[in-house]
């Protein structure tokens, strides 16, 4: 790129390239790539002047070699030949607020600079001009059998020009263009904003190097790396399948919802679910656009999810407009005055509440993402405050992430080590949080555990079948081990284990049908969780259920420390979803909170979902939210930001009602004249949206 | 005859006349031309304003920048 340098002091230097150096549309990347220089502490970019202001630190002391760096830098600068760029939310929002800032001087320029420099006639004629533009657009409306805000606007404006009221007219037009950009502008900066807070979250993938899985960012996967994904796991990049087999719901690329199996070889894509089995990838492209685009997708989307109350005041909006003309005609008849009149067709209600509400909503979703917590539309938020409902699943949402091994009862003259080197050799192949509890006792205990067995099977929820010695090992819930696999236990050993196992839960391990041991694991509930419950109360929910796997003793001790009045122990996987079934059907508005790939049914069943900050990822996508604090008060927090929300658009609602009615008595009284009704009423629109752009304040 | 004496006549023939030559003229490829110009000249005129906007806001800056400087302010 060339360029001149404008101004040049040690730490600061402004280059020029010139009106046509590149576009507005480039600013953002060539910002992105200036701060990529090592010692460039910030950057502005200018696209209009092809202006560059570089803040920058001396490389080791010494000014001139940072300089020499810029220098070079710019020198080889190709502003086309840059990437498009996604993570420069700041950047984006700035320009947002100066296009934004511009426009809207812009606009109040060209008003006055006509109304005092353009002679009367052509300053008429523009507004005649425009005026048109705005029956036409009502007259199309109408034709295509609509009667919405747009007729109204259109009916408006005719009636005022047809008085020959063109300052009114104009008036009208102008804060109708100022609404406008307005709502444009809020739309813009609440997408941007949204989205910069969801791109932040950081992903980390396992990493086979030398044969050892390391835990790194995906920022530093590079392309040729080895990345290990497992069950119920996101595959985080474009690769090969090098290793293992895997079924794949590729479903966020193709639509195919049932899972493809995935054997050495095939290609597997960033944004699909490994949903059973485990595979080595080897990195063939990780891209960057991939997550960040599907989650504009997602945003996009969530426009489509519009909350019911926000469709409902679009209908509403519209559906008043017919009275806005009854109301003209009305007044026509017994006032016999036009201008009175069409004071009436200046105040409508529509306009207001068709827009306060989506600009409510729309900040609610933005506040909670500044809280950490992903909603995933409008929707969610009003059913989240109207729930009277909420149902945890136990494990890993009410208690801690992180079970302990508390007790081994080993049988068949085995030792308690012995036990303990089998069912982590078995288990740490699978991300499950009690899989993690054995394998970190093992760890702790300072027992080795090389691989003595032959392939693992994992059956999604209930445990792991593998063989071991030529016989059949398998490990994990009673009602898998005993009933599924029928591995027999006798009844002292039983007698044993319900005794010594108290609230604890019990993975059972069998080896060659018969029971090899027991390992007690308890899970003690996050500190918050009573907590966070008795506020859940306070804010109206009636019914706090509890629904876990775990045997009938470790839920009544959690349910009873916790104060949840109802619980469902020993469940079965496939049957949570037909509790909270069960639940609406009784007529509740259930909020399910979950985090395992198990929950998934019973979260898309449920009114409104909760993933967990650390659910699978087939969870999070299930869930309608998801939290990326450890924090169960977090979804006190979204209860209330939810109710301040519904309150809100109510309190807009009696405001907007109150308001405009008096207006249209004052215009129906010859009290207020046209001029000020739309003055009036446009001013208390952009009041309205104004304050609804503000945060809701929570905390 | 008096038809040719009526002002009015001559004024619906001016008209007409007028309204056909508008039509030629607004049609030519020349008056194209020439507005297709006129727009460029006048796409270009905003585009340097800006361009000349930026860089007294710029100048500002760095003046402004300097004076901190020497006031001790800045670095």
């Amino acid at each position: 790129m060339k360029f001149r340098i404008v101004y040049d002091r040690p730490g600061r230097l402004r280059l020029r390239a010139g009106a046509y150096a590149f576009d507005r549309e480039y600013e953002a990347r060539v910002h992105k790539a200036c701060v990529g220089v090592p010692c460039v502490k910030s950057a502005v970019v200018h696209s209009a002047n092809g202006g560059l202001l570089l803040e920058y630190e001396p490389l080791n002391g010494d000014y001139g070699a940072s300089r020499s760096q810029i220098l070079e830098f710019t020198k080889s600068l190709n502003p086309k030949s840059l990437p498009e760029c996604d993570g420069e939310t700041e950047y984006q929002l700035q320009s947002l607020d100066d296009s934004f800032k511009a426009s809207l001087m812009g606009m109040i320029a060209r008003r006055y600079l006509l109304r005092w420099f353009v002679p009367f006639p052509i300053r008429t004629a523009i507004t005649v001009v425009r005026g048109l533009r705005y029956v036409a657009r009502g007259v199309s409306t109408l034709a295509s059998g609509k009667l919405s805000v747009d007729v109204l606007d259109g009916a408006a404006i005719g009636a005022s020009l047809l008085q020959r009221h063109y300052e009114s007219a104009g008036t009208v037009m102008f804060l109708l263009g100022v609404s406008g950009l307005l709502e444009d502008y809020t739309k813009a900066r609440t997408r941007t904003a949204l989205t910069g807070s969801l791109a932040v979250k950081v992903d980390k993938v396992w990493v086979v190097k030398d044969g050892v899985d390391v835990l790194i960012e995906l920022k530093n996967v590079q392309v040729g790396d080895l990345v290990r994904v497992r069950s119920g796991s996101m595959i985080p990049v474009d690769g090969r399948v090098m290793e293992g087999e895997a079924f794949v719901n590729e479903s966020t690329m193709t639509g195919e919802s049932k899972a493809v199996m995935k054997t050495r070889g095939k290609t597997v894509f960033a944004g699909t679910v490994l949903e059973e089995g485990a595979i080595v990838v080897k990195v063939r492209a990780v891209n960057g656009n991939t997550k960040i685009q599907k989650i504009i997708e997602l945003i996009d989307h969530s426009e489509d999810l519009k909350a019911s109350v926000q469709s409902r005041a679009e209908h509403l909006a519209d559906s008043i407009v017919p009275f806005s003309f009854l109301g003209f005609g009305l007044t026509l008849l017994f006032t016999q005055n036009i201008s009175r009149a069409v004071s009436i067709l200046m105040v409508d209600y529509s306009c207001a509440i068709k827009l306060s509400t989506p600009i409510s909503v729309i900040s609610a979703l933005r506040e909670a993402a500044d809280m950490d917590m992903t909603v995933k539309g409008g929707k969610y938020l009003e059913e989240f405050a109207l729930a009277d409902t909420i149902v945890f699943d136990k494990t890993g949402t009410l208690t801690k992430a992180e079970p302990r091994l508390e007790k081994i009862i080993p049988f068949g003259g085995r030792s308690e080590d012995e036990i303990l080197k089998i069912a982590a050799c078995i288990e740490e192949h699978f991300p499950h949080s009690m899989a993690r509890a054995i394998v970190k006792a093992a760890l702790e205990r300072g027992i080795a555990h090389e691989e003595e067995h032959a392939d693992v099977k994992y059956i999604v929820a209930h445990g792991i079948a593998t063989a071991l010695d030529e016989k059949r090992a398998v490990i994990g819930s009673k009602h898998f081990v005993i009933e599924d696999e029928k591995v027999t236990v006798s009844e002292e050993d039983q007698r044993i284990i319900d005794k010594e196992a108290g609230a604890s839960s019990v993975i059972y391990l069998g080896i060659g049908g018969e029971l090899a041991g027991a390992l007690c694991i308890s899970d003690p509930p996050r500190e918050e969780a009573a907590v966070a419950i008795r506020r859940l109360r306070e804010s109206g929910i009636k019914n706090v259920v509890m629904i876990t796997g775990d045997s009938k003793n470790a839920a009544e001790r959690v349910a009873e420390r916790l104060g949840i009045d109802t619980f469902f122990a020993q469940v079965l996987p496939e049957d949570k979803h037909r509790y909270v079934e069960q639940l609406k059907a009784e007529g509740k508005r259930v909020i399910m909170v979950g985090d395992g790939i198990n929950d998934a049914p019973a979260l898309a069943t449920a009114n409104v979902s909760v993933a967990m900050s650390d659910a699978s990822d087939i969870a999070r996508e299930t869930a309608d939210v998801t939290l990326r604090r450890e924090n169960l008060e977090d979804l006190v927090e979204l209860r209330l930001l939810s109710q301040k929300l519904m309150e809100r658009i109510s309190e807009n609602y009696r405001f907007i009602v109150v308001f405009n009615t008096s207006l249209l008595v004052g215009g129906f009284l010859g009290i207020l004249s046209p001029t000020t009704s739309a003055f009036l009423h446009n001013v208390s629109t952009m009041g309205i949206c104004a304050k609804s752009m503000t945060k809701l304040k929570v905390t | 005859m008096s038809m040719f004496k009526n002002e009015k006549f001559w004024l619906v023939v001016a008209g007409a006349v007028g309204s056909a030559v508008a039509k030629k003229v607004l049609k030519a490829k020349k008056t194209r031309e020439l507005a297709v110009q006129g727009l460029a000249h006048g796409m270009k005129f905003t585009a340097d304003a800006k361009a000349a906007f930026q860089d007294m806001k710029d100048e500002a800056a760095d003046i402004c920048n300097d004076a901190k400087a020497e006031a001790g302010l800045e670095k």
